[in-house]
């Protein structure tokens, strides 16, 4: 569990300046040896956590001031559809292609006489050959 | 076994409804019409039977692929599935598989 208190002197900064010769005056430094053990261990960790906390923070308070004008706007969404469609028309189709139209007459194809026997036999014939060459 | 076979064109019924021309094929035991969305119309031995429509479906697809050099179009009109009692007869026109079963009345057994 974590405990929060609010320190009397609330100017203190949270994070100790890396620069020693800037600490406060006042000598209320809470890493100061005077402290027990056992405390400045946990204030230890508890400024490693803010530091890194801090660190990993992106102020983005500063953002507002890149401003953008309307036009700049539609000039980069129009680059970007640009460069999305030249990508999408390189990429391959992945939609199943439309099936090809073998006749205009299917009943008619259909209805016509089967397959003669012989014709079977021989393409039966050529395949076990070039299945025993393989 | 399965054959891609060229078929020679012959004047026989042009302006059939989509099943009504395969009701008259000879020796027919069933059919199937089947488009991308799935099965339109099935009579006979194939009615409603959704698995051989998909392996139909399938194998005329693969099929299908196939070209012969310097040709843009498959070179076959009908796909026939041999087996010993029966033939699948399988082509494609208007975006529409039609699946003919019918009878092998040849009278050599097949031998593999």
């Amino acid at each position: 569990m974590v405990l929060l208190c609010f320190d009397p002197d609330e100017r203190k900064p949270l994070i100790p300046h890396p620069n020693p010769v800037s600490k406060p005056p006042n000598g209320t430094d809470w890493l100061t040896p005077s402290v027990p053990s056992a405390r400045t261990d946990e204030q230890a960790l508890l400024t490693s956590i803010l530091t890194k906390t801090a660190q990993n923070i992106i102020d983005v308070s500063a953002a507002d001031s890149v401003m953008m004008e309307q036009h700049e706007y539609m000039d980069k969404a129009r680059q970007y559809s640009t460069k999305l469609a030249v990508l999408s028309n390189s990429l391959p189709q992945k939609k199943a292609l439309a099936l090809p139209s073998l006749t205009s007459q299917p009943h008619q194809v259909l209805a016509s006489d089967l397959v003669p026997y012989s014709d079977v036999q021989q393409v039966i014939s050529c395949t076990l050959i070039h299945e025993r060459d393989v | 076994i399965l054959l891609a076979q060229p078929v020679s064109l012959c004047c026989f019924q042009t302006t059939a409804a989509l099943t009504a021309g395969l009701e008259r094929i000879p020796d027919q035991l069933g059919y199937l019409v089947i488009s991308e969305d799935g099965v339109l119309a099935s009579a006979g031995e194939l009615e409603n039977d959704e698995h051989t429509a998909g392996v139909m479906m399938q194998m005329v697809r693969t099929a299908s692929r196939f070209r012969l050099p310097g040709s843009a179009e498959p070179p076959f009109k009908r796909m026939s599935v041999i087996l010993e009692d029966f033939v699948y007869t399988v082509t494609v026109s208007g975006q529409k598989v039609f699946v003919v079963k019918r009878q092998n009345n040849q009278q050599e057994s097949i031998s593999v």
